[in-house]
């Protein structure tokens, strides 16, 4: 049994003040004032957070520190419809980012293929430690990448193949889906990969990540989400904010960010910290990611300073990264700081979003990594 | 004349100065730094609570080359048809309407170094401009500035690609020694007063082999950066400034001893390359605490330009540098890098009023510019 005496807690929602946590590998036992329970070791912390959850990420598919070929594994850039691709099977559990996000207390990645094809395939969620992907997988195959952005008809246009219009895109996930609807109806089936792939998502039973940035594109994916009933988060989201009447007429859940990225593309023009204050102002269920390697995992957390700066308040900026993205990603037990929940921890020697701030150890499955 | 009041100066190079006051003549110069209260007629600030920082200088950007919001179509970096281009000029390229500036405004960044890319073996000329301007004529502080040359991966992939010299190390280093080997001559034809035939190319490098000019050297790998220290001053004598320096903390004793300076960074991304692979938050601390003449870079737009100071924040706590040696890596070291350092780099009385104010340091992640001053004006106002 591990003990943390912590100053503050975020148990998820609010911080708690001068409390103590009761753990071991089975999970969370306690939290509350003073316990006077035995502990083989006892942790002191400024403050004590769930391990943050960066969702939409790729990292262990787009390794750190190896060429374009050797450890790019992020895009099968072949056909624009592959939801039939597990992000698992490209994973590297030896990519260098993720002792790095461990040490900025990113415990957990859900991890997508990138955004080259429209439907681009089944995500993972992981934990960021571990010797094989087994070890490390919480769930998979969870989820699917739809991308509705300029990216796709980018891959595209030089491949003489559609999508080279915005049309085309919606055509691509249009078709996809119906076919994949008409296959599910059929009582006898010829086994298709791509059209079982899609069968959970259709039925919603697995969500759909869609990844637009323009406000267009995120109305676009909205509208085919009603169409096919789709249980939809939308990634990225730049734009967001221009569409929050619809965002929050759907429920549509946002998984924002990169905050801290250049203005590189012209659909980025929009990008700022007030758009993801705006979002949780008006009530949105928001995460915010690092969409690593476009910006290292590892500070995910001084990402939230930007956000406080805007005004949002300490407790809801770190939901962002702990019960909201767990909410969205179905994980009951994730994010939070209570009993019976998973000991995931991060300790802190201050302001968890403050670049001043030192973290001194992080717990993964009730294990002390760091 | 602007006076700022009561504020907590960080002079850089004075100390820092609890409950002072700094005095802007109307030449856009600080008159007066002092403790005591001063007397003017001028347009008074209150900085009460508040901290005054020298206005921040990021030694190493391509700001304006690669205007934001434009995609493929205002990407002006590289012009990746010949490996050796020195003849480019940044200027020609830079667009003061980038929306980049603002950003660095926003953020009390005042001055930058921008050129070209690393794409060529020699990639052309930099200069050092102020961060606000209509054209581009007026935010010249220095042009040219330097010359920008690259070893290591980048040239490599690129004309590696073409099926054109160089795809080896070996390749970048000749293209590398030939040009200047011309360079010499031209330079001393020049100097005989024998007039050689006009040469845009070896006119811009005449600079450099004057000394008037540094060559900017992009260098991860501690050998490239060996490499370009062997060439450019063992064999050709010229001064030359490492760009990156990723490695250099494997050979930083070689590189103080030699008096080579580094632009360090950038360092809050993720490492895109094996060239880049032991990039760290400490290698400034090492190579500051070696002697090695260190300024931080945000390689703009690989990190938004307004990152520089919080990325200092992170070398600062995180890399062991410590908050008054990191702070003058994005003020006095690259002043002095750029040899601007007797107008910039520091609130000095004499010195050029680019200031800013903050409520926060600004290596905090919540912090934001309140106030920012250049050249005697307020510039940006939150």
């Amino acid at each position: 049994m591990y003990k943390i005496i912590a100053e503050k807690i975020f148990d998820g929602t609010k911080i708690i003040k001068n409390a103590t946590i009761l753990f071991d590998e089975s999970g969370i036992k306690y939290v509350g004032k003073g316990n006077k329970e035995k502990a083989e070791n006892t942790f002191r912390a400024k403050f004590a957070t769930p391990g943050f959850i960066d969702i939409s990420s790729g990292i262990g598919l787009k390794e750190e520190s190896l060429g374009r070929i050797e450890g790019n594994d992020l895009n099968e850039e072949i056909n624009p419809i592959t939801p039939e691709l597990l992000a698992l099977d490209g994973i590297n559990p030896y990519d260098e980012s993720f002792p790095k996000a461990v040490k900025g207390g990113v415990t957990a990645s859900f991890v997508l293929p990138g955004l080259s094809n429209n439907i681009g395939g089944r995500g993972a969620i992981i934990h960021n430690s571990g010797n094989t992907i087994k070890d490390m997988t919480i769930k998979s195959p969870f989820g699917m990448r739809f991308s509705v952005n300029s990216i796709p008809k980018s891959i595209y246009i030089p491949q003489k193949k559609m999508p080279m219009t915005r049309m085309g895109s919606a055509y691509l996930i249009r078709e996809a889906l119906y076919k994949a609807k008409e296959y599910g109806e059929k009582k006898k089936k010829q086994f298709s990969m791509q059209e079982e792939s899609l069968l959970p998502v259709l039925k919603g039973r697995q969500k759909a990540f869609f990844a637009a940035l323009r406000a267009d594109d995120i109305a676009t994916s909205i509208r085919i989400t009603k169409e096919f009933n789709l249980n939809t988060v939308m990634t990225f989201a730049i734009e967001s904010d221009l569409v929050l009447d619809i965002i929050k007429e759907n429920k549509i859940p946002v998984a924002f960010g990169p905050v801290i990225l250049s203005r590189f593309e012209i659909e980025l023009k929009h990008l700022s910290p007030k758009v993801p204050a705006t979002l949780i102002e008006n009530g949105v269920e928001t995460a915010i990611i690092s969409g690593h390697p476009l910006y290292p995992a590892e500070f995910l957390r001084i990402q939230l300073g930007l956000i406080i700066a805007e005004g949002i308040s300490a407790e809801k900026a770190l939901a962002t990264v702990t019960s909201a993205p767990a909410k969205i990603l179905g994980m009951k037990k994730y994010g939070i700081i209570k009993k019976g929940a998973m000991p995931d921890l991060v300790l802190f020697d201050g302001d968890p979003w403050e670049t001043k701030t030192a973290i001194k150890n992080v717990f993964i499955n009730g294990k002390l990594i760091q | 004349m602007i006076l700022i009041e009561k504020g907590t100066i960080f002079t850089v190079t004075k100390g820092i100065i609890k409950n002072g006051n700094i005095l802007i003549g109307n030449n856009g110069r600080i008159k007066k730094i002092s403790k005591d209260k001063i007397d003017a007629k001028a347009k008074k600030i209150n900085a009460e609570g508040k901290l005054v920082f020298p206005g921040f200088i990021d030694a190493h950007t391509h700001l304006g080359l690669y205007a934001l919001e434009g995609g493929v179509e205002s990407m002006d970096g590289n012009e990746m048809t010949n490996p050796s281009t020195p003849g480019m000029r940044a200027i020609d390229a830079i667009n003061p309407g980038d929306p980049a500036f603002k950003d660095a405004l926003s953020a009390g960044i005042t001055m930058i170094f921008t050129g070209p890319g690393s794409g060529n073996v020699i990639g052309g000329q930099s200069v050092i401009i102020r961060t606000f301007g209509k054209t581009i004529e007026e935010m010249i502080i220095k042009n040219p500035a330097g010359v920008k040359c690259a070893f290591g991966e980048n040239p490599k992939r690129v004309y590696t690609e073409k099926h054109q010299l160089p795809t080896t190390r070996m390749g970048t280093a000749k293209v590398f020694r030939e040009t200047l080997a011309k360079a010499k001559e031209y330079a001393e034809k020049k100097n005989k007063k024998k007039k050689p035939p006009f040469n845009l190319d070896m006119e811009a490098l005449f600079p450099v082999m004057q000394h008037k000019l540094p060559l900017r050297i992009h260098s991860h790998r501690a050998d490239d950066i060996l490499t370009a220290v062997r060439i450019a001053k063992h064999e050709f004598g010229l001064d030359l400034v490492i760009e990156h320096g990723t490695d250099a903390t494997k050979i930083r004793e070689v590189l103080a001893k030699e008096k080579v300076p580094v632009v360090a960074g950038p360092l809050l991304d993720t490492s895109p390359k094996v060239e880049t692979s032991s990039s760290s938050f400490s290698t400034p601390a090492l190579l500051d605490k070696a002697g090695v003449l260190t300024a931080l870079m945000t390689d703009h737009p690989v990190i938004p330009i307004q990152c520089l100071p919080l990325q200092a924040g992170l070398v600062a706590y995180h890399g062991g540098a410590g908050e008054e040696n990191t702070l003058k890596m994005i003020t006095i070291n690259p002043a002095r890098i750029l040899k601007i350092d007797k107008e910039y780099g520091s609130l000095e009385e004499g010195k050029v009023a680019d200031l800013s104010i903050y409520s926060k340091h600004p290596f905090s992640s919540t912090a934001k510019a309140e106030l920012v001053i250049a050249n005697g004006n307020i510039v940006y106002e939150r």
